[in-house]
């Protein structure tokens, strides 16, 4: 191993963090620019899925489950999160016929 | 800390199918494919955490999201009977391109945070369990009985020097507070290190090891002669030992377990309340709208 190959053979947190920011940035542009609410949804879930990443490698940097343990509990709220949502949306649904975000606006005044 | 060219070439073609994938979701017009891209991608993520130690969270990623979370997504989108608007126009608004801005600042932010991460606090104690057993072979141990397998050619990079740095760092971190969380280490452990305590710490240490092989099967913790004074040679090995064991019990449910239902037992305690009222929620959502808008 010499210094050019050690940083692409030697796989390391940092990686495991910079594939979790690149999936979180793609997560955040589904959820800002999809006027589908459902895609908006998986945005979230790809979103909170970057972040358990983040949470797993920090625990498998410093030996500790911790960050195990809460990407567990994020697990948790995630599927909370799904399935209240989408009794939302389907409610939604069935009062305005649409799943744009934009077409809600029921709250505007 | 990774395990060579196996190791990356699978890093790399997760993360290659995860970040298609993921681009795929956000980009896909129909909402059902993107819901497969997706599923792609959290089989993507499992296999990362299993590369990270984590099995217990790899089998609740793929039965909780792959399995839960995706069928509700499909069933919802199949309730919903989307066939005249599934297509999405991609003409570009005001919003979009506030959205694109907004991503790529806290893109910009996030790598700036990747790049000065390197200079942040180091954890001590051989982060390389390669490292530890290379040591623990060089001291005499027997291979096959350790919970880390050592490839032949990696004994020879691992110097004297840093057999010794290993050795004191080991030493070091596992009496700190907090060191080892799960072996359950007396509180006279925690106190600072000294020559006449010796003899209590291996005793203390040999004993949390033995009650961990008590309800775990990974691997057998060698017999070692009774302690004789100023003997610090056994100490480091048993040190060692524990920290390996330390790394082959993260991420398995029986560790994850403890982790929950010890350490961290009201925030587990907190999320079942949580469950239980997003269940109510949800019911309550769902039966106002089958009675037809008479609740």
């Amino acid at each position: 191993m010499n210094a050019l190959t050690d940083p692409i053979i030697n796989v390391g947190l940092g990686h495991f963090l910079a594939l979790s920011a690149a999936m979180f940035c793609i997560g955040m542009a589904g959820f800002l620019t999809r006027r589908n609410v459902l895609v908006i949804f998986m945005s979230i879930e790809l979103m909170l899925n970057s972040a358990n990443l983040a949470l797993a490698a920090f625990a498998w940097q410093r030996w500790d489950l911790t960050g195990q343990t809460f990407a567990f509990l994020v697990m948790v709220v995630a599927a909370c999160e799904a399935a209240a949502g989408l009794a939302i949306i389907l409610t939604l649904y069935r009062n305005r016929k649409t799943v744009k975000v934009d077409e809600f606006n029921l709250m505007k005044w | 800390m990774g395990g060579g060219i196996f190791f990356a070439a699978t890093f790399y073609l997760t993360a290659a199918i995860a970040l298609a994938s993921a681009l795929m979701v956000v980009s896909h017009r129909n909402p059902v494919i993107s819901a497969l891209y997706l599923a792609l991608c959290f089989f993507a993520v499992a296999v990362d955490y299993v590369l990270l130690q984590a099995h217990f969270l790899a089998v609740i990623q793929v039965l909780l999201y792959a399995g839960a979370v995706l069928v509700l997504f499909l069933m919802i989108i199949m309730l919903l009977d989307l066939g005249h608007e599934a297509k999405e126009q991609a003409k570009p608004t005001l919003g979009k391109a506030l959205g694109v801005a907004t991503t790529f600042a806290i893109a910009v932010m996030l790598v700036a945070a990747l790049f000065s991460y390197g200079r942040a606090a180091r954890v001590p104690g051989g982060q390389n369990p390669l490292k530890l057993a290379a040591l623990l072979i060089s001291m005499g141990e027997s291979k096959d009985l350790l919970p880390v397998k050592v490839p032949a050619n990696f004994l020879k990079s691992v110097t004297h020097e840093e057999q010794v740095g290993l050795a004191q760092e080991t030493m070091l971190y596992i009496i700190s507070p907090g060191g080892l969380p799960y072996l359950e280490l007396p509180q006279e452990l925690n106190r600072k290190i000294t020559p006449e305590k010796i003899p209590d710490l291996y005793q203390s240490l040999a004993a949390a090891i033995a009650a961990q092989k008590s309800y775990t099967n990974i691997s057998p913790i060698p017999k070692y002669p009774a302690y004789s004074s100023g003997d610090l040679d056994h100490l480091v090995r048993v040190a060692v030992w524990a920290r390996l064991n330390q790394y082959a019990q993260l991420g398995t449910t029986e560790a994850v377990g403890k982790s929950l239902f010890k350490r961290w037992v009201l925030p587990f305690e907190l999320s079942g309340l949580l469950l239980l009222s997003a269940i109510l929620g949800v019911l309550l959502i769902a039966r106002r709208n089958t009675e037809g808008g008479q609740a």
